[in-house]
């Protein structure tokens, strides 16, 4: 029976490879861009890649140019092989907490068949790297090295920042309750992170700290989903999922499960703090527009949760690997090989000349696209007021949702998505 | 406290820096704030308003005035007078140009500093950033080239001495020479 298991999950393994690899390197976001810009020259302050700087990723990216790939396809397959790598660094991971085969099977299947994560893997964006890093460290904590657990915990960081909060809080827990392993543990993860962060305040200087604090408020303050708010609704997490729907009722059958299983008082361990922790930490303080914020906390509870003594988790789990398998048909057989945002760069590439407003990948259109006129929808009543006089047509509006405005035409040209959670983008085009 | 902290910082970098500038608070630029309050009545048709909100900029204004475009003030006061949309945005154009002046000049003679001409540089590309949409693309195109060069001739220090890259004054005031070319087109 395991056998059959695991000959079905590395067939399923393969297929998701070969799939992913068929892409060709194509930018999503112009977060993904900066990324891209950060790897040909790194400065925080200009935005390659924006404050904090994501040091560890760039390091790695920067070394797979050193082996001969472009910028573009060194953050692209990075990505993508750090996506790769998760269910066997999830097994791993449960192992060394002492799963059963049949555990550690279970949490190969239930991370490979997660819905986001070939999103995950075409974003080219930091995701996958950290939560790889943040595995090992877990890992490594669960057999008991805690200077590579630390050092492991410090890369996750160096790469994802913003998983600060699950990766300190999964520290804390195994410094509270191993007291022989606390001065391992602080010194390799805050050695770790002293070289990344430490390397480049020493690269951008005072500077980096005030833009440390200006991003930080900014973001929370003015640029951040409230700003957006002023031009295009934000949604929240069951808006966001209402689209997903299979995935949806993947995250809540594990949410479900983890609830039951944790009437069962369970063990304080740094896995339960880290899945807990990466729960509550995603949904008050990420963005639901970005559904790959979810693939942290549904890799951790599944790791939990295979962990845990419930024994009714694992033939849950089984029922969840089987409910996520159902959406792989939806992409396997998609034609779309490039991104929604490259494919909407493309057509306006083709049309000779015209003016743009969109709050989606400014920075990238602007560079993509010299024949056109390219407004930042941010600054609502500048745009309102350039338009009025424009002359350059025709005007397009690019946006990941259906237009809020009557002004816009219905005739839509859609860009497709590549993978679940991935924002379709629509280009509509101003009545006159 | 996080202003505190925040004002701490920001003496620290600011001590001693001839031409420096102060952030404002986070993401917040008083000409980019009072560009979008004056389009925000203009639409509305309300230039009582609108003349309010250049009210808040009438020191930038007076000090873009005296240094770096002679005429720009009077010729605000015109564009907001006329009622016109197209003149009043020409005019919010021309105070943006003489922003990215004052940076781009100061970055010049900050270049022996680099922490200092860095900033000042990168500022200037966020008021660029800020009105690109108003340039045609190869007038964006050609400007944020320029401001790209402007970048690489201030050089770099270095991690203790690894990687460092001397100033080059002359690739510097060609860069800003092309960039305020490109604006002007």
């Amino acid at each position: 029976m395991l056998r059959l298991g695991w000959s079905a999950s590395l067939f399923c393994y393969v297929t998701l490879s070969t799939w992913l690899l068929r892409h060709t390197p194509s930018i999503p976001s112009d977060d993904a861009y900066f990324f891209v810009n950060g790897t040909i020259r790194f400065s925080v302050l200009e935005f390659r890649p924006h404050f904090p700087g994501y040091p560890g990723f760039i390091v790695l990216s920067k070394l797979l140019v050193l082996m001969g790939l472009s910028a573009k396809q060194a953050v692209f397959y990075l990505s993508l092989f750090s996506a790769l790598s998760l269910p066997p660094l999830a097994a791993w991971t449960t192992q060394a907490w002492g799963a059963s085969h049949r555990g550690v099977l279970l949490a190969f299947f239930a991370v490979l068949t997660q819905p986001f994560l070939p999103l995950v893997a075409l974003s080219m964006m930091s995701d996958a790297t950290g939560i790889a890093f943040f595995l090992a460290a877990l890992a490594f904590m669960g057999r008991g090295k805690h200077i590579r657990a630390g050092c492991f915990a410090g890369f996750a960081l160096a790469c994802r920042p913003s998983f600060i909060v699950p990766v300190a809080l999964a520290l804390i827990t195994e410094w509270y309750l191993k007291r022989e392993a606390r001065t391992k543990l602080f010194i390799a993860s805050a050695g770790t992170l002293l070289v990344f962060f430490g390397g480049v305040f020493l690269l951008e200087g005072e500077a980096y700290l005030i833009e440390a604090l200006r991003f930080t408020e900014g973001h929370f303050t003015v640029w951040g989903n409230t700003s957006f708010e002023q031009t295009f609704e934000r949604e929240s997490w069951l808006d966001a999922f209402e689209k997903e729907p299979i995935a949806l009722a993947s995250l809540l059958s594990f949410l479900f499960i983890a609830a039951l299983a944790f009437l069962t008082r369970p063990k304080l361990t740094p896995l339960l703090i880290a899945a807990v922790a990466a729960v509550l930490w995603t949904l008050l303080a990420q963005n639901p527009e970005n559904l790959r914020h979810v693939l942290l906390p549904a890799i951790l509870l599944v790791i939990w949760l295979v962990n845990s003594s419930g024994k009714w988790a694992k033939p849950a789990l089984v029922l969840v690997i089987v409910l996520q398998l159902g959406i792989w048909p939806q992409f396997l057989i998609k034609p779309v090989i490039i991104s929604p945002l490259k494919q909407a760069a493309d057509f306006l590439g083709q049309q000779p000349t015209g003016t743009l407003v969109t709050n989606r990948a400014v920075f990238f259109l602007r560079a993509s696209l010299p024949q056109h006129k390219i407004h930042d929808a941010f600054f609502f009543d500048s745009v309102e007021s350039g338009l009025q006089s424009q002359r350059h047509r025709p005007i397009w509006k690019l946006v990941g949702s259906k237009a809020m405005s009557n002004v816009w035409c219905n005739s839509e040209t859609m860009f497709a998505a590549r993978v679940p959670g991935e924002k379709v983008f629509s280009l509509q085009t101003q009545c006159r | 406290m996080v202003r505190i902290f925040y004002a701490l910082l920001m003496s620290l970098l600011t001590t001693g820096q001839a031409h420096a500038y102060s952030y404002a608070a986070a993401g917040k630029e008083p000409l980019i704030d009072a560009r979008e309050a004056i389009y925000k009545a203009v639409n509305a048709g309300d230039f009582e308003a609108a003349k309010l909100a250049a009210n808040e900029i009438s020191e930038e204004l007076a000090y873009l005035t005296t240094d770096y475009d002679s005429g720009l003030s009077e010729a605000f006061e015109k564009a907001l007078a006329s009622q016109d949309t197209a003149t009043i945005a020409v005019a919010i154009n021309r105070v943006f140009v003489a922003e990215i002046t004052r940076r781009l000049q100061a970055g010049s003679e900050n270049l022996n500093d680099y922490q200092t001409a860095k900033v000042l540089v990168v500022k200037s590309k966020r008021f660029f950033d800020a009105m690109a949409g108003e340039l045609p693309g190869k007038q964006r195109q050609a400007a944020d080239q320029s401001l790209r060069q402007a970048l690489e001739a201030i050089g770099n220090p270095g991690v203790f001495g690894v990687g460092k890259r001397e100033a080059d004054p002359a690739a510097y005031n060609a860069a800003v020479e092309d960039v305020l070319k490109a604006l002007a087109n």
